[in-house]
């Protein structure tokens, strides 16, 4: 499964690479429905930080919001922005009530969760136009059935990022493998720096987290069917064995267990952690705030029996509470939001990557370059219907072996038990 | 019958000042309806606001939990499925334990530290306003806010640990560490933020105590502490009751506190049945689950205030 969907992302990588040097022409937004009327209605969008800065992003998206009113002026567009923090919760509250929003950004294993739990509607006749616009990885991710529940918005990839001061200040080269990682670690916890942060947080989605680190060792959540967990492999224990090694080693942040993902206040702008392996370019910038643009520096994702990081298509989903007779209204903001034109802008604000071949992809600087060199090796995460969940039973023991409560492979067996009551569950 | 005949002996015979002549037992009755519908047309909007609001739910929790219930509204009937799965399910004792362990960590230290404020506000004679408001302003910041605070202050790097190390201790993994001490430290932060609301309370249940008994037990040779456990904490009984009902339900909704400070974490030491709730529902989609969880923890939370009302009203009648 993982060289499949790695194959898979080199696909898409290489489409995108070649579009980052070949910019073509820009598409266009339709505002007519299916049957070549004049789409009216109202449509409610929840969008979240993808422009970190929250004047820039507030902004963004009032001039989206105002041009595309002026394009369509039969639908009237609210766009409410929400924080990351606690999205499933927030989104399922308001589905629950009735009262969310019509169209909301998610990633692909949120998707796949949401349709199984049917709160999502299919989205095809929002890409039938465009669809061959878009990059296939990135459409494949958000098909579920032979239905695209999802429209690529954008594409998000992390790598690791370096406090290139506190390396060159120790004497030692930037770790770019496992064995390197545990060098490194003894070196700098003498001076009291822990070699790697990491967010283990419960509330921190393990595709940014541990599953990096899995992919990395060969491993994955899921069999290739999705019927089974697959974490509890010998590539799961080393993976998660490196953590504990670390920890042991004084490598990862005392609070590492519960720390959560966010890069404001955390070892790493503190200069407490010499590296993050897996950071998005805001928070690359974020970053080079706290350290100094000098001593920041991005690099190849790590590479442990292989290199993987995470890097996935964000998605507009239709919800389940979107009227019929607003639905040709979501579809055309959808289509709007995604076209070359909108994905340029909001790529140029927020340093994402385009999902689609006609759009402008990031530029010929260091940072974009190392992005899409780490584009190579990504992995859109692994769509399960109970992707959240199984993360919600891996979470909490991840957090056992950190503190030492169990070893690394006792806590994904206790874990692999639970998920797989999950998946049984959710078969019957 | 007898109510009537009743009335028209109190306002008859038995009150001679009254020279109205006796109204018809008709008049009385009608009288009595009048008063009756005011009383309840009265009453009646925060029946209705409470009915809608509390009652309506509670049912509706109710239902739903004998049901498989999607986002969209769908549902399927699965009788009694719910609470056989949540009886085999070792993460819904996990959460009980957690639950269980928290509220005995929280309703002492709780109910401690408000009456000891209280004590102390009631004995103070001079910036009583003042020290109240200051003492209260706690109970009225964000749960958020508190929590993020706390975080920092508990966190490795921070301020306390940075005391402790100090002294040469530490550093502590108050929200990382051992589940009691993790617990502990929700306590704590609960606690801080809440207290100012059952302090208000038992002081003015301390207010409301007659003075002369303390003055006669002063008479008799009561120093402060024998006045204080043989006079004030028995009179405070019925406040005492009220505030450990409150704060029981209290802790055994904690959620706001674990939600921004731990997540339910370190490895579920944190986990409570709410936060278990919180999960199932809104986490993982699954309302009808969810709902049932909702349900045994109401159960629960009465059966204990009924046990404590019994043994409160057992010790009154001694």
């Amino acid at each position: 499964m993982f060289t499949r969907k790695m194959r898979r992302a080199t696909v898409a990588t290489a489409a995108v690479v070649t579009a980052a040097l070949t910019l073509t022409a820009c598409g266009s937004a339709g505002s007519s429905t299916s049957d070549g009327g004049q789409a009216t209605g109202k449509v409610t969008l929840w969008m979240y930080p993808v422009i970190k800065d929250e004047t820039a992003s507030k902004k963004f998206w009032q001039d989206t919001e105002a041009s595309f009113e002026k394009a369509n002026p039969g639908i009237d567009l609210t766009i409410e922005l929400q924080t990351f923090d606690k999205r499933d919760a927030q989104i399922s509250a308001a589905l629950a009530a009735g009262s969310g929003p019509d169209v909301v950004l998610i990633t692909p294993d949120q998707a796949a969760t949401y349709r199984n739990v049917r709160g999502l509607l299919p989205v095809d006749k929002a890409v039938e136009k465009d669809k061959d616009n878009f990059y296939p990885g990135t459409l494949e991710a958000a098909t579920f059935d032979k239905e695209v529940f999802g429209v690529p918005l954008f594409q998000n990839i992390n790598t690791t990022a370096y406090n290139t001061k506190i390396f060159a200040d120790a004497g030692i080269p930037l770790p770019k493998t496992w064995d390197d990682l545990r060098s490194a670690a003894p070196v700098l916890a003498k001076k009291g720096i822990a070699v790697m942060d990491y967010a283990g947080s419960p509330e921190q989605t393990l595709n940014l987290s541990f599953y990096p680190l899995l992919w990395q060792a060969g491993g994955t959540v899921f069999t290739d069917d999705a019927k089974d967990v697959a974490f509890d492999s010998e590539a799961g224990v080393s993976a998660l064995q490196l953590l504990v090694d670390l920890k042991k080693l004084g490598g990862l942040p005392a609070d590492a267990a519960t720390d959560g993902p966010k890069v404001e206040g955390a070892p790493i702008a503190t200069g407490k952690a010499a590296m993050r392996a897996t950071t998005s370019l805001p928070e690359l910038k974020q970053m080079r705030a706290a350290l100094g643009a000098e001593n920041v520096a991005l690099g190849a994702p790590l590479q442990g029996k292989v290199q993987a990081t995470y890097g996935n298509p964000g998605l507009l989903a239709l919800t389940s509470i979107n009227k019929k007779e607003n639905r040709e209204a979501a579809y055309t903001v959808m289509s709007y939001l995604s076209s070359a034109e909108s994905q340029k802008a909001l790529n140029a604000a927020a340093g994402n990557l385009p999902t689609r071949t006609d759009a402008a992809a990031l530029g010929t600087d260091a940072d974009s370059l190392a992005m899409a060199e780490a584009l190579k090796s990504a992995n859109p995460g692994e769509p399960s219907p109970v992707a959240r969940q199984v993360m919600g039973a891996l979470a909490p023991n991840i957090q056992a072996a950190l503190r030492g409560d169990v070893s690394a492979k006792e806590a994904l067996d206790r874990a692999a038990t639970e998920a797989r009551g999950i998946l049984q569950r959710s078969a019957s | 019958m007898s109510v009537n005949t009743r009335t028209r002996s109190t306002l008859t015979g038995r009150h001679p000042e009254l020279t109205s002549p006796p109204l018809k037992p008709f008049g009385v009755k009608r009288a009595r309806n009048r008063e009756a519908l005011a009383g309840i047309l009265f009453v009646l909007p925060t029946l209705v606001i409470f009915g809608l609001f509390k009652f309506l739910p509670i049912f509706g929790a109710g239902a739903m939990s004998l049901t498989e219930y999607s986002l969209n509204g769908d549902f399927e009937f699965l009788g009694a499925e719910n609470y056989t799965r949540l009886a085999a399910d070792p993460n819904f004792w996990q959460s009980l334990k957690v639950t269980f362990l928290y509220v005995a960590i929280f309703v002492p230290f709780i109910i401690g530290v408000s009456l000891a404020g209280a004590v102390l506000l009631d004995k103070l004679v001079r910036f009583t306003g003042t020290f109240r408001a200051l003492l209260f302003i706690p109970y009225l910041s964000s749960f958020v806010m508190a929590g993020i605070i706390w975080t920092w202050i508990f966190s490795t790097d921070g301020p306390l640990n940075a005391a402790l190390g100090g002294l040469g201790m530490g550093p502590v993994p108050f929200t990382s560490g051992p589940q009691l001490l993790v617990l502990l430290s929700l306590a704590v932060v609960s606690v801080w933020k809440g207290f100012g609301y059952s302090m208000l309370i038992f002081l003015a249940g301390l207010k409301a105590q007659p003075a002369e008994v303390h003055e006669a037990a002063r008479i008799d040779g009561a120093g402060a502490w024998k006045s204080f456990w043989y006079v004030t904490l028995p009179l405070l009984k019925p406040v005492v009751f009220f505030v450990l009902v409150i704060e029981t339900i209290v802790g055994f909704q904690v959620f706001d506190t674990i939600y921004v400070m731990t997540g339910g974490g370190p490895a579920r030491a944190s986990h409570s049945l709410i936060y278990f709730l919180f999960d199932e529902g809104f986490k993982f989609f699954d309302f009808g689950y969810a709902s049932a969880i909702g349900v045994v923890l109401f159960v629960i939370v009465l059966i204990l205030s009924l046990i404590q009302q019994r043994f409160f009203e057992g010790k009154d009648s001694k």
